[in-house]
C-alpha cells in the first residue's frame, strides 16, 4: 500500500465516505471549498483544504508512478525513520530542533521537491506525528504552484509582514495530518526575508507549536541562492538530496562546505538507478512486518 | 570478512560500468570516429605475398658406399650450410635482386644495400636437418608485396641453390682432376728420361750389368767356383777313364790266356754246348708241333747261325790264328762290349769338360781385368734402376688416383647429392599479410575500448555518486537511504528509445566493420590501384 493511498484513505475517512478526490485545481478548490468544516490537524480553519490530485502530482513528476509506489514507500519509509527519531526520540537520540528539517541540494534539479512531498506523505501516515510542508523555495515555488497557491498568501508574506499570523498562511490538505505553507508572493527581497532574524523565529515558532508536528522546508539550491545558510541555523536536521549519476562530487563537497558548521547532515541519494532489488527485499520485507506489528489500527 | 569486501569489490564494478554508461555516448562517438581511421590505415597497409619451395636433398645414394673413400663425401649439414650462406651472401642477393627488378628503384649504394638488407630479412631457408641423416627438406621462403615478384625470386634461389651444392662439389673435383693431370705429365716426363738414361746406360756397360747370374762378384764367384768343380769333374772322369782302360786290358789278357795253354776252344766249347742244347730243344718241340710251328722254325734259325758261327771257329783254330778266334768270341761277349762304350763316352766327357775349363779360365780372365771399373758400373746401374723404379711407383700412383677422381665425379653427377623438387615455387593467391580480417575485427574492438576508456577518463574527471555507500565514503556524512529513480511512463519510453538509438549506433559500428571484413578484399582491390 503506497503512502499517498493511505493518505488518501484517512483524507476519506476524515471526510467520511466524502467524494472522490477529483482532478483538476478548480474542482479540488471547489471540493474543499463545499467542506470548509473538515477536521484539521492544526491549520487555520478558515482556509480551505488542499486536495491532493495524485493523477496530476504524478503527471508533474512529483510522486512516483503506480508501478514504483510501492517500492518508493518502503524507500522513503526508511529514510524517515531516522528522521523522527532524531526529531522526537527519546533522551540523547534527540537533536536541539530536530523537528525542523531543512531539505537542501547542491543543485537545482536533483528532486529536492519530489523528496520533500514524498517524505511528507510518508511522515503523514505516522499516527503520532502531523507534518508542515513548507515551500521555501522562494524563486521556484514548484509546490505552490502545483497545489494552486502560487500568490497565494505565504511564507513571504508573513516574512514581510510582521502582523500577519504565520497560522492563516498554512493550509490544511485532505490528509489530516498534512498541512502546507505556500511560498507566498514573490518580490525581490525575497532572499533577504528567508535570511532575515524574523525567519529563524519563525521556524521556531511553527515547531514549538506542537510538540509531535515535524517541519519539511523544501529549499533552494544550496550553490545557487544563499538562503539557505540563514534557514540551516533554526534547521535541527539538514537532510541533502543527491541526485544519483548526476550531481558531480565536487560540487556536492563545495555544497557540504556550507554546511559544515551543522551538526545534523545526512544525505539521500535519489534517483538511484541501481537495482538493488535484493537489498530492496530484504529490508522492504522486515519494514512490513515491523511496521504492521506496530501500527496495526492504521489498517 | 571475506564475503562483505568481496561484494563491495563487484558493488564497486557494477558502480564503475554505471559511470562509464553515463558516457556511452562519448565513447560511442570515440570508436565511431576511430574505427574507420583504422580502417582506412588497414587497408593502406600493402599486401604482402609469401611463395615458397620445398627441395628434397639425399646424398645416400648406392655410389656413396663406392665414393666412402673419396675426398668428396663431405657432411651433409656443413654443405647446406655453405649454400645457405651463399645464397645470403650480398653478390648472390645482389644478382637476385637485379634479375627480378627489385634494384631498378634503388640508385645509390645506401639504397641498394638497404634492398639487399630487405632481401636477406624476407628469405627464410630452413631444413629439417637430423644431426646423422643425409637427408633433408629445405624450405625457401620470401615475402613481397608483388605475388609474381615472389615467385621470381624464390625460383631464382631455387636454382641457385641446387647449381651451388652440384657446381661447388664439381668445381673441387675438377680441380683435383686438373693438378693430378699436371703431376702426372710431370712425372711422366721424369720417368721417360729415366728409362732413356737407364737404357743407355745398358748398353754402354753391356755385360757388365748384373743378370739374372747377380753382380760383377757373384758373377765371378761363381764363375771360380764352377771352374773349381769342372776340374774337379775333370780328374774324377780322368780316373774312371784309367779304370776302363785298364779294365779292357785285363779283358784281352784274359781271353788270350787259355787259347795258349789248352787245344781246348772255349769258345768252340761253348758254341758245340749251345748248338746241343738248341738241337735238344727243337727235337722236343718236334714232338708237339709241326716244322711250321713259330718257334720251331725260330729254333732252326738260331741253329743254323750257331752253326755257322762253330765252323768259322773251327776254320780259325784250324788255321791257328788264336787271336782271332780269340777276338772272334771277344767281341760277341758283352761284357766286353759295354766296357769299349764306357770307354769311349768317357773319351767325350772328358773332351768336353776340359773345354768347359778353358771357357771359364777366358770368363775369369776377363771378368778379373775389368776388377777396377766393375763396381762404378754398378753403383751407377743400382741408382739409376732406383730413380726410375721410384718414378714409376709415383706416377703409378698418380694414375690410379686420377681414375679414381674421375669415378668419383661420375659419382657426382650421377647423384651422390640428389635433388628432388617437391614443391615447385608457388604462392598463394590470398596475401599471407598483414592478417586484415583479424586487423579489422580488432580494430573494432580496439576503437570500443579506447571509446570505454575516454568514458572512464571522463567519469574519473567528472565522478558522480552511484551507490549510498560510495555516496557515504566520499563525504563522510551519514546517508539515511536511496531512493530508486522513479520513472515516467514517458520518460521511461524516451529512455527506451535513447537507449535502442544506443544500440543501434554501436550496432550499426560493429556491422560496418563486419561488413568491411567480409567485403575486405573489394575493398582493398579499390585501394589496391593506389599501391600496385
Amino acid at each position: 500500500m503506497s503512502v499517498v493511498e493511505k493518505a488518501l484513505r484517512k483524507a476519506r475517512e476524515a471526510k467520511q465516505g466524502g467524494a472522490e478526490p477529483v482532478a483538476g485545481e478548480a474542482a479540488a478548490q471547489a471540493d474543499a471549498n463545499s467542506r470548509p468544516s473538515a477536521p484539521h490537524a492544526f491549520a487555520g480553519a478558515q482556509s480551505p483544504p488542499i486536495v491532493l490530485d495524485r493523477a496530476a502530482l504524478r503527471a508533474a513528476g512529483l510522486l512516483p508512478p503506480v508501478a514504483e509506489e510501492r517500492r518508493l514507500s518502503s524507500q522513503y519509509r526508511k529514510i524517515k525513520r531516522p528522521l523522527i527519531a532524531n526529531a522526537i526520540g527519546r533522551g540523547a537520540d534527540r537533536l536541539p530542533n530536530g523537528y525542523l528539517i531543512m531539505l537542501a541540494s547542491a543543485m537545482p534539479g536533483e528532486g529536492k521537491t519530489f523528496t520533500a512531498l514524498n517524505l511528507a506523505l510518508s511522515i503523514a501516515t505516522e499516527k503520532d506525528f502531523s507534518v508542515l510542508l513548507v515551500d521555501a523555495d522562494v524563486a521556484k515555488p514548484q509546490l505552490s504552484r502545483i497545489f494552486g497557491l502560487e500568490g497565494e498568501q505565504g511564507l513571504l508574506d508573513v516574512l514581510r509582514d510582521p502582523q500577519l499570523d504565520v497560522d492563516s498562511a498554512i493550509r490544511p490538505t485532505d490528509i489530516p495530518t498534512l498541512s502546507f505553507l505556500p511560498a507566498g508572493k514573490s518580490s525581490a527581497d525575497a532572499t533577504e526575508l528567508l535570511a532575515s532574524k524574523r525567519m529563524e523565529e519563525l521556524a521556531q515558532r511553527l515547531g514549538e507549536r506542537d510538540s509531535h508536528r515535524i517541519v519539511l522546508f523544501d529549499t533552494p539550491p544550496l550553490i545557487q541562492t544563499t538562503e539557505s545558510p540563514a534557514l540551516m541555523h533554526v534547521a535541527g536536521q539538514v537532510l541533502v538530496v543527491v541526485r544519483a549519476e548526476s550531481t558531480p562530487q565536487p560540487v556536492l563537497l563545495d555544497a557540504l562546505e556550507t554546511l559544515q558548521e551543522h551538526p545534523a547532515v545526512s544525505l539521500v541519494l535519489n534517483q538511484s538507478m541501481r537495482s538493488d532489488t535484493a537489498a530492496y527485499y530484504y529490508y522492504g520485507y522486515g519494514e512490513e512486518r515491523s511496521d504492521r506489528s506496530t501500527a496495526p489500527p492504521s489498517e | 570478512m571475506n564475503a562483505p569486501s568481496l561484494q563491495n569489490t563487484l558493488e564497486d564494478f557494477l558502480d564503475l560500468l554505471r559511470g562509464l554508461w553515463r558516457f556511452r555516448w562519448p565513447a560511442l562517438i570515440v570508436a565511431w570516429c576511430l574505427a574507420p581511421l583504422l580502417w582506412i590505415g588497414i587497408f593502406m597497409i600493402p599486401n604482402t605475398y609469401e611463395s615458397y619451395a620445398k627441395v628434397f636433398v639425399d646424398t645416400r645414394t648406392a655410389l656413396s658406399e663406392a665414393t666412402e673413400g673419396l675426398s668428396i663425401a663431405s657432411p651433409m649439414d656443413s654443405e647446406i650450410e655453405r649454400v645457405r650462406d651463399a645464397l645470403l651472401g650480398g653478390p648472390e642477393l645482389r644478382k637476385v635482386a637485379n634479375d627480378t627488378g627489385l634494384m631498378a628503384g634503388a640508385l645509390t649504394g645506401a639504397q641498394q644495400q638497404a634492398v639487399i638488407a630487405n632481401l636477406r630479412k624476407n628469405i627464410d631457408i630452413t631444413g629439417n636437418l637430423e644431426p646423422r641423416s643425409t637427408m633433408a627438406l629445405f624450405t625457401i621462403t620470401y615475402r613481397d608485396p608483388n605475388r609474381t615478384r615472389s615467385l621470381q625470386v624464390v625460383d631464382h634461389l631455387l636454382n641457385t641453390f641446387v647449381e651451388g651444392t652440384l657446381g661447388g662439389k664439381q668445381q673441387g673435383s675438377e680441380e683435383a682432376e686438373k693438378f693430378l693431370t699436371r703431376q702426372i705429365a710431370a712425372y711422366g716426363e721424369r720417368l721417360s728420361t729415366s728409362e732413356q738414361r737407364l737404357a743407355a746406360f745398358k748398353k754402354q756397360n753391356v755385360g757388365l750389368l748384373p743378370g739374372e747370374q747377380g753382380d760383377y762378384f757373384s758373377h765371378l764367384q761363381t764363375s771360380m767356383s764352377d771352374l773349381t768343380k769342372d776340374k774337379e769333374r775333370l780328374s774324377l772322369e780322368l780316373r774312371k777313364r784309367a779304370v776302363l782302360s785298364q779294365q779292357l786290358h785285363a779283358g784281352q789278357q784274359f781271353t788270350a790266356g787259355p787259347g795258349d795253354s789248352g787245344t781246348q776252344n772255349p769258345a768252340a766249347l761253348d758254341t758245340e754246348g749251345q748248338i746241343a742244347q738248341a738241337q735238344q730243344k727243337l727235337n722236343q718241340l718236334l714232338l708237339k708241333f709241326t716244322n711250321k710251328y713259330p718257334d720251331v722254325m725260330a729254333l732252326r734259325q738260331t741253329l743254323k747261325q750257331l752253326k755257322a758261327r762253330e765252323a768259322a771257329q773251327i776254320a780259325a783254330a784250324k788255321r791257328g790264328d788264336l787271336g782271332a778266334a780269340a777276338q772272334l768270341s771277344l767281341t760277341a761277349n758283352p761284357v766286353y762290349q759295354k766296357l769299349q762304350e764306357q770307354y769311349d763316352a768317357e773319351g767325350v766327357t772328358i773332351a768336353s769338360i776340359q773345354q768347359e775349363i778353358s771357357d771359364r779360365e777366358q770368363e775369369i780372365a776377363k771378368l778379373r781385368s775389368m776388377i777396377s771399373t766393375a763396381p762404378e758400373v754398378q753403383a751407377q746401374y743400382a741408382k739409376l734402376t732406383r730413380d726410375y723404379n721410384v718414378t714409376r711407383t709415383q706416377y703409378d700412383a698418380l694414375l690410379g688416383r686420377l681414375d679414381r677422381a674421375r669415378l668419383g665425379q661420375q659419382a657426382a653427377t650421377t647423384g651422390v647429392v640428389k635433388f628432388q623438387v617437391i614443391d615447385p615455387p608457388t604462392a598463394e593467391f590470398a596475401p599471407v599479410a598483414p592478417r586484415r580480417a583479424l586487423l579489422i575485427l580488432g580494430a573494432l574492438i580496439l576503437s570500443f575500448a579506447v571509446g570505454g576508456g575516454v568514458a572512464y577518463l571522463m567519469q574519473l574527471l567528472r565522478p558522480v555518486f552511484v551507490s549510498q555507500r560510495q555516496l557515504g565514503a566520499v563525504t563522510g556524512l551519514p546517508v539515511l537511504g536511496s531512493v530508486s529513480m522513479a520513472w515516467l511512463d514517458e520518460r521511461r519510453s524516451v529512455l527506451r528509445s535513447e537507449r535502442r538509438r544506443y544500440l543501434w549506433a554501436m550496432a550499426g559500428l560493429a556491422v560496418l566493420g563486419l561488413g568491411i571484413l567480409v567485403l575486405q578484399a573489394h575493398i582493398y582491390s579499390l585501394f589496391g590501384g593506389v599501391h600496385a
